[in-house]
């Protein structure tokens, strides 16, 4: 009987998982309602945080917009012209009013709609973040494996400095780096800008190859660290030692059963890190001059663009509520116990 | 007629078979290559391309190459002629007429003539927002046409620097079929304008992508690019990257002259550093420091060559006057009023009851390292004299408004060169800056009176407006610092970087028109 137990209790979770008691669609479907009830007070919340703070910001549009010749008089006259003397609460509530029909506002300093130039803007970022982290994931999921299988070599203590210093080296920096020896002095690649996918598969990757790197450096780092530790963890768990003993393969042993487990942690911080990935474009997007929602919002905080930077703050609390919510659903996949 | 109509009828003379104001074209034209496109790379972008409401001078390389002006200022900064060909004033010159340039169209095909003269400058004057309003407004009263091809300006009073004015958006000359239909001149500005470029790209605050126009443009030293992308920079190590890639040809950072050496060494880069009219400059509120005893204590306490010399670009950047270094009205010989001595500064504020000392507060506009440096130097300097200084940056963008809500005592900033001593001494002491020392009477405007006075020769002309600099820098309330530096750096095939018309007013500033790019070898 104490053999019976033994082996219920070093079982794979995986395995051990009974069927839900509920189905995965339903579960899933769950998630996201309650998702999407946070989401909403969120996005009202951070709505209402930078409008705020762009209001107590020093400084206002109508001097931006009057030009460096205006007389007091006329940049009075534009403020009076945007509404900008009105409280700041009525303010909010028709600007909250307008966006819960769709209405995110036009921009003060060009007169675009604000959704228009998120809808130009967005495609290079989300490019960037997309590639940034399909590089992170493939970078830290090689070297974590090869650091955690071979936890005693020389490898290891390779992949633990480089993950110290990826985590030290500020992006921006790494970016300049970058540029300086792979498009100046290489020529491999392009220094700036973005070219969208239109204009070829080659095209688009090689403007966005050194950004992602430069993006990614932390990302990856962090990833491969939590792989490393759970997965040498995962490695000495009875399941696993009981799956050797029964003679299955390196390879199956790592791939099938200790990867998965293992895996929880690192999603965990992947959807943390997103938020960091967002505010590193901020940066990355600068250096590199990609056109995308990074500069957007500075360039519109520049010029206390209130409907363009709450816009584009809007659609960055979107995102990460989008990323951690697949995120939570993949632990359902990870671990199927969560779905009970 | 006046000796100021004789002045400029012989300047007609001498112009009247010029098609336009370049004296750039300093290149083999054969060796030019009229199908090139160029890549600029640039720390302005204009919000619309509507020439009434250019928001700062750095705008002018995009819009200029689409709109047409009146008049033009070279890089000398002396007028040429645009779309007006002749200019007369009355005998008590309070009349201008222009006479147009014949056979030029808008690409609505609509002749520019009189009646869109008129209606352009009346557009200036009354569109809401518009940005050269009020400079217009202060000085024309009517405009008539007189014939097809004249049109007359009555003034409310003689001013002879509308001239000058009309080099500006202020003089941009706009189809009156588009003004009647309501064209939206901001994003669609080419049927309007009889430019010699197209926008065929524009993305507001970011990017323009300008075409030549097919068939003969009347200035034929304009024009010698196919196509133009001026881009929005917003850090001048990205700019310089590209420009080492090649992704762009012509690049204006806001770099410091040793970054610039460094950031091209080694490479075919050619750069071009200079002092603009431009100021780096401090301002003093008499409203808040109404004592002139302090505000010259101020000033004699700061050590403002040494700044200009160690930390503003060298020898070159040394400004006792408002007046750039190729300007007409520059003062040779000047004799600065309160030069740098802390001896006398310290008897100055024993003499105003402050012999220990005050906070002194000091606006900077953030970012600006100029006026950063200069701060922190003119902070030392004071403290020896037992000023102490209070640094407060405030965003750049928003200095200017924030100085006029007038709680600030004093500023370090920057400003634009302007075309004449008048309107720049207009600009910082009465209608942007108000600088002006409400209880010195009327000096200042008794001054400027006379610059714009009736019957002066050109000679009388200019003597009367570097009386007018002497009288508002007397003031001790604006004090030039340095001048601003001017950074252009290019691929040798960019030609003729060293003549762009305005690039004398500021360190982004300058047209774009009379550039070339040469054949491939």
């Amino acid at each position: 009987m104490t053999h019976t137990a033994s082996a219920v209790t070093t079982r794979d979770p995986e395995e051990r998982a009974v069927a839900p008691s509920r189905s995965s669609a339903s579960w899933a479907a769950r998630r996201i309602g309650s998702r999407l009830v946070s989401t909403l007070a969120t996005v009202v919340g951070a709505s209402f945080a930078v409008f705020a703070l762009v209001d107590l910001a020093p400084g206002d549009v109508a001097s931006r917009i009057a030009g460096d010749d205006a007389s007091p008089e006329t940049i009075e006259r534009i403020r009076l012209a945007l509404g900008l003397d009105e409280p700041f609460l009525e303010r909010y509530l028709s600007w909250l009013l307008n966006a819960l029909q769709g209405d995110l506002g036009t921009s003060i300093v060009t007169g675009q709609e604000a959704t228009e130039m998120i809808a130009h803007a967005i495609p290079a970022t989300a490019s960037l973040i997309v590639l940034t982290a399909i590089l992170s994931l493939i970078l830290s999921m090689v070297a974590g494996l090869l650091s955690a299988i071979w936890s005693d070599a020389a490898l290891d203590r390779i992949v633990v400095t480089s993950t110290s210093i990826g985590l030290a080296i500020p992006n921006f920096w790494l970016g300049l780096v970058l540029v300086s020896i792979f498009a100046v002095q290489l020529r491999m690649f392009p220094a700036v800008g973005y070219a969208p996918m239109s204009h070829g598969f080659g095209t688009w990757l090689s403007h966005l190859i050194l950004p992602s790197v430069a993006l990614s450096g932390v990302l990856a780092a962090e990833l491969t660290r939590q792989l490393r530790g759970s997965l040498r963890d995962t490695l000495r768990e009875p399941y696993i030692q009981t799956a050797r003993m029964k003679g299955l393969s390196n390879t199956r042993i790592v791939g099938k059963h200790a990867l998965k487990n293992a895996a929880i942690p690192m999603v965990t911080v992947f959807g943390v890190r997103i938020t960091q990935l967002l505010g590193g474009t901020v940066v990355v997007e600068r250096v590199f001059s990609i056109d995308g929602l990074g500069n957007l919002i500075v360039t519109a905080v520049q010029n206390r663009d209130m409907e363009v930077v709450v816009a584009v703050v809007i659609v960055f609390t979107l995102m990460v509520v989008v990323a951690n919510t697949l995120v939570d659903l993949s632990y359902g996949y990870f671990n199927p116990r969560v779905r009970r | 007629m006046t000796p100021l109509a004789v002045f400029v009828g012989a300047l007609m003379v001498l112009t009247a078979c010029g098609s336009g104001g370049s004296d750039a074209e300093d290149f083999d034209s054969a060796s030019v290559d009229l199908e090139a496109t160029l890549n600029v790379a640039d720390r302005a972008a204009p919000t619309s391309f509507d020439p009434h409401r250019i928001r700062n001078t750095g705008e002018d390389k995009h819009l200029f190459l689409v709109w047409d002006r009146l008049l033009m200022v070279d890089d000398l900064q002396q007028l040429q002629p645009g779309l007006a060909t002749e200019w007369t004033f009355s005998a008590d010159e309070t009349e201008l007429t222009l006479v147009l340039r014949d056979n030029v169209e808008f690409h609505d095909g609509t002749p520019v003539d009189a009646a869109s003269v008129k209606a352009s400058l009346e557009r200036a004057m009354t569109l809401e927002g518009s940005t050269v309003a009020a400079s217009l407004k202060a000085i024309v009263d009517t405009v008539d046409v007189e014939a097809d091809g004249a049109v007359k300006i009555s003034l409310k009073t003689p001013a002879p620097h509308i001239l000058q004015v009309l080099a500006t958006g202020a003089g941009a000359v706009i189809s009156k079929k588009a003004i009647d239909d309501g064209v939206d001149i901001g994003t669609d500005p080419n049927s309007a304008s009889s430019g010699a470029y197209e926008l065929t790209d524009f993305v507001p605050n970011n990017s323009s992508t300008l075409t030549r126009r097919e068939g003969e443009y009347w200035d034929a030293d304009a024009a010698k690019i196919k196509t133009i992308h001026i881009k929005l920079f917003g850090d001048s190590n990205s700019m310089m990257s590209a420009l080492k890639t090649g992704q762009v040809d012509l690049a204006i950072p806001s770099i410091a002259e040793q970054d610039l050496e460094a950031a091209v060494a080694g490479t075919q880069i050619q750069t071009d550093v200079y002092a603009t009219a431009g100021l780096n400059a401090l301002f003093i509120n008499p409203k808040q420091i109404d004592d002139p005893r302090i505000r010259e204590a101020i000033i004699r306490g700061i050590d403002r060559h040494a700044i200009a010399t160690q930390l503003l670009g060298g020898d070159d950047m040394v400004s006792d006057q408002i007046d750039g270094r190729t300007a007409p009205t520059f003062i040779e010989d000047y004799d600065y009023p309160f030069a740098y001595d802390p001896v006398r500064a310290e008897e100055l504020l024993k003499e105003a009851g402050v012999e220990d000392g005050f906070t002194l507060d000091l606006m900077v506009p953030a970012g600006i390292s100029s006026s950063e440096s200069a701060a922190l130097a003119a902070q030392a300097n004071l403290k020896e004299i037992g000023i102490e200084v209070s640094i407060r940056p405030v965003p750049a963008a928003d200095g200017t408004a924030t100085w006029q809500e007038g709680q600030t005592q004093s500023m370090i900033s920057v400003i634009p060169g302007q075309a004449t001593p008048y309107l720049q001494v207009n600009r910082v002491w009465k209608s942007v800056y108000q600088v002006a020392d409400p209880q010195l009477g009327t000096e200042l405007d008794e001054a400027m009176a006379s610059v714009a006075a009736a019957g002066l020769s050109d000679d009388q002309r200019v003597a009367a407006s570097q009386e007018l600099v002497s009288t508002a820098l007397s003031q001790a309330t604006f004090v030039p610092v340095a001048y601003r530096t001017g950074v252009f750096a290019f691929h040798s095939k960019v030609l003729n970087v060293d003549s762009m018309p305005g690039r004398w007013a500021a360190d982004s500033a300058c047209e774009l028109r009379y550039l070339a790019v040469a054949k491939a070898l």
